[in-house]
């Protein structure tokens, strides 16, 4: 069972960042440890977590809603009271690898210190440096819920789903694999969101990157759920994508496969696009190296298949062609896909009635552009096309229902 | 001896040839791919009949004919790997030198129509574009009746 | 009266054939330059699975080829302003930008085809020209009719 985690974001603190966002920052130029420290924090994607949208960058204010309340992202400029000016190298280290902040205080683990634990200190060191440049924005991001007042309770629950470690290099593996897995697993935090959580927000052992679900903001305080895909080379994870695939995909938001859509866009757009091309591989090779986590609950029925078959003959065969294939021209492949077979389908049914929202730095090769079906398919038209997709051409995966639908719109 | 020359080169060939397009085409890959040019012939060849119907401004005419022509001779490749599926009858490959006479013969037929339209126009092809897409004589002996 | 008829026979032909004569009706246009965009989408489609090599390319040129003489046809098959099918209003409405853009894609498919005749079907160079002429996108998102 997945437990969600709700990102809220708050408009007038955001309108109030606005007018300083455009003030050009201190250009000093940084440190060559300080510039390290940029890229790892690229690396750990700080930036959309710390950051609302039109706001100063690292000021902290995201609210993440949680079955037990909405917590708030800190202010991590280098502002002496309101940021993290007064810390030092060692207290970001203890709040990034065992999850204590400055005060001694517990932090919550929507912060992923279950990830940032493997970072080495030399690393965090470099990120400490450059935190430490950001301009300084006197800002309080708004308090957390009365239940993130109460960090005693972080000591059981550290106890139960937590062991602080660095990452450890296997000596059986290339170098290659050591850096993706140590990027994978520390920085990048990718279970965060593609690991199934269990009801006490823990990500289940043994199954990291088995895939999950996330509910993100889409607008205006509007909340959306979206799939996190099974990243292993499951059938119904990354099977059918090589390492040149999901590199080319990390990197640029488009592959042969796949293009991003969704909360991916900002992973990929602040984060993985300005990572160097030989560490987005290193990833890769890491990802494709995981053991299959195959999908092992029931598939669409037969009688579910057919019920959507002339709506995809009408509407979608086109671009992704009768065989599910797709084509470099018209649109992606649905055959083998992880997002059309994900457990939770929440992102295929949002890019049926939604479409894709690409961002602007993401060219999605010679695609066709995919229209919204919100207007034009009910919610039981989009779960009968959704289960079409999902047990066709070898896909398989649980069926849709009407409500699911009803609850994406 | 010369002729044992020949055939080392055509050997040579041959493996460069293979080794230099490494190609993934998988059963499915396959069939699409000949879908796509039989669907190509039947667009070009509707224009056509649009045309000689009065239903379409015959000024595409020749272009028409000469896409068709293109395509055509496209089609015999398409068919060589032996892959069951798609419309495409066990028959074309265990009759394959029927079959692929027939496809020469589209290719030649459809190239003099081509010829013909350049030198004389609609007026001149028009007898001959009859004879020339007579598909149905084809797909009778090689297209799997939809069930 | 044999020799009558085959005197006037072709005559009668050549009047018959002859462009001038057209009693289409819209839905036959609008089906005619569907069967043009479908030809350009099943040969594109070709292209790409070349491309993608998961078919051999020894037909690549012919396939460019027949793109490169389908896109001549397609401006022709536009010129009756009849709406439907998936063609927008801003076809006509958009008249001097929709024709430039069709005049450029048959210009830029006949290079690429020209081309192709040198080159082998996994060039790179050719690759990546050929992905430059054959996007249909950015004309289609402005002038293609999203089925309603």
């Amino acid at each position: 069972m997945s437990i969600k985690i709700r990102r809220v974001r708050w408009a007038f603190a955001a309108a109030c960042a606005i007018a300083a966002c455009w003030v050009p920052a201190a250009s000093a130029p940084l440190s060559p440890l300080a510039e390290r420290g940029k890229y790892l924090a690229d690396a750990g994607n700080c930036v959309s977590c710390h950051t609302q949208p039109g706001a100063m960058p690292f000021t902290g204010g995201v609210g993440f809603d949680t079955p037990f309340g909405t917590l708030y992202s800190s202010n991590i400029t280098s502002d002496l009271v309101t940021g993290i000016g007064a810390w030092t190298a060692g207290d970001l280290r203890r709040a990034m690898q065992e999850g204590i902040g400055a005060g001694g205080h517990r932090l919550f683990p929507v912060f992923p210190y279950t990830s940032f634990t493997k970072v080495a200190d030399a690393d965090i060191d470099a990120i400490y440096a450059y935190l430490q440049t950001l301009k300084a924005v006197r800002y309080t991001p708004p308090s957390s819920s009365f239940v993130f007042t109460q960090r005693w309770a972080m000591t059981s629950w550290n106890a139960m789903f937590f062991s602080a470690g660095r990452f450890s290099p296997d000596a059986a593996q290339s170098a290659e694999w050591n850096r993706g897995a140590y990027l994978v697993q520390g920085l990048g935090h990718c279970s965060a969101c593609h690991a199934p959580r269990n009801w006490l927000m823990a990500e289940t052992a043994g199954q990291a990157y088995a895939g999950g679900f996330l509910e993100s903001p889409v607008a205006q305080g509007k909340i959306r759920r979206w799939s996190a895909v099974n990243l292993t080379s499951a059938k119904n994870g990354l099977g059918a994508w090589s390492v040149n695939d999901l590199a080319k995909y990390l990197q640029t938001g488009f592959s042969a496969r796949g293009g991003t859509f969704g909360p991916m866009n900002e992973v990929i757009v602040n984060s993985l696009k300005k990572l160097t091309a030989e560490d987005v591989r290193t990833m890769a090779v890491y990802l494709k190296s995981l053991p299959a986590e195959e999908y092992r609950g029931d598939g669409v029925t037969r009688q579910q298949v057919s019920a959507g078959e002339a709506i995809y003959k009408d509407r979608c065969e086109k671009c992704h062609s009768a065989s599910g294939r797709g084509g470099m021209f018209s649109g992606p492949p649905l055959a083998g896909s992880a997002i059309v077979q994900a457990e939770d389908p929440a992102s295929l049914i949002n890019i049926i009635i939604y479409g894709p929202d690409t961002p602007k730095e993401v060219a999605l090769g010679s695609w066709e552009t995919m229209q919204p079906y919100a207007e034009v398919l009910n919610d039981t038209q989009v779960a009968a096309v959704s289960n079409y997709v999902r047990g066709s051409w070898g896909n398989r995966a649980a069926a849709v229902k009407a409500a699911d639908v009803a609850r994406q719109r | 001896m010369m002729r044992w020359s020949y055939f080392s080169i055509g050997c040579v060939v041959i493996v460069a040839a293979m080794v230099a397009t490494s190609v993934r085409a998988d059963d499915q890959d396959v069939i699409d791919y000949r879908v796509h040019i039989m669907k190509t012939l039947d667009e070009q060849a509707a224009a056509i009949s649009q045309i000689l119907e009065h239903k379409a401004p015959a000024d595409n005419f020749t272009t028409h004919v000469q896409i068709l022509a293109i395509t055509a001779a496209t089609a015999k490749k398409a068919f060589e790997p032996k892959v069951l599926g798609g419309e495409a009858k066990p028959e074309v490959w265990s009759h394959w030198a029927d079959f692929a006479k027939r496809l020469d013969d589209l290719t030649a037929a459809t190239a003099d129509l081509a010829n013909t339209a350049k030198a004389g126009g609609v007026a001149a092809a028009a007898p001959k574009v009859q004879t020339a897409l007579a598909c149905k004589s084809c797909h009778e002996l090689y297209v799997e009746k939809k069930k | 009266m044999k020799r009558k008829i085959k005197i006037i026979s072709p005559i009668a032909l050549a009047a018959i054939f002859l462009p001038a004569v057209v009693s289409a009706d819209d839905q036959d246009i609008v089906e005619y330059r569907e069967h043009i965009m479908k030809t350009l989408d099943e040969q594109s489609a070709a292209v790409g699975m070349i491309l993608s090599t998961v078919v051999p390319g020894d037909n690549m040129a012919a396939h460019l080829q027949a793109i490169a003489l389908t896109a001549q046809t397609a401006l022709k098959s536009f010129e009756p302003k009849v709406l439907g099918g998936e063609a927008r209003p801003e076809v006509w409405n958009n008249w001097a930008d929709f024709s430039k853009r069709m005049n450029d894609f048959a210009k830029n498919t006949a290079l690429v085809a020209a081309q192709a005749k040198g080159k082998r079907s996994d060039d790179p160079e050719l690759g990546e020209a050929v992905v430059d002429a054959l996007s249909c996108k950015s004309c289609h998102d402005a002038y293609r009719k999203e089925k309603k």
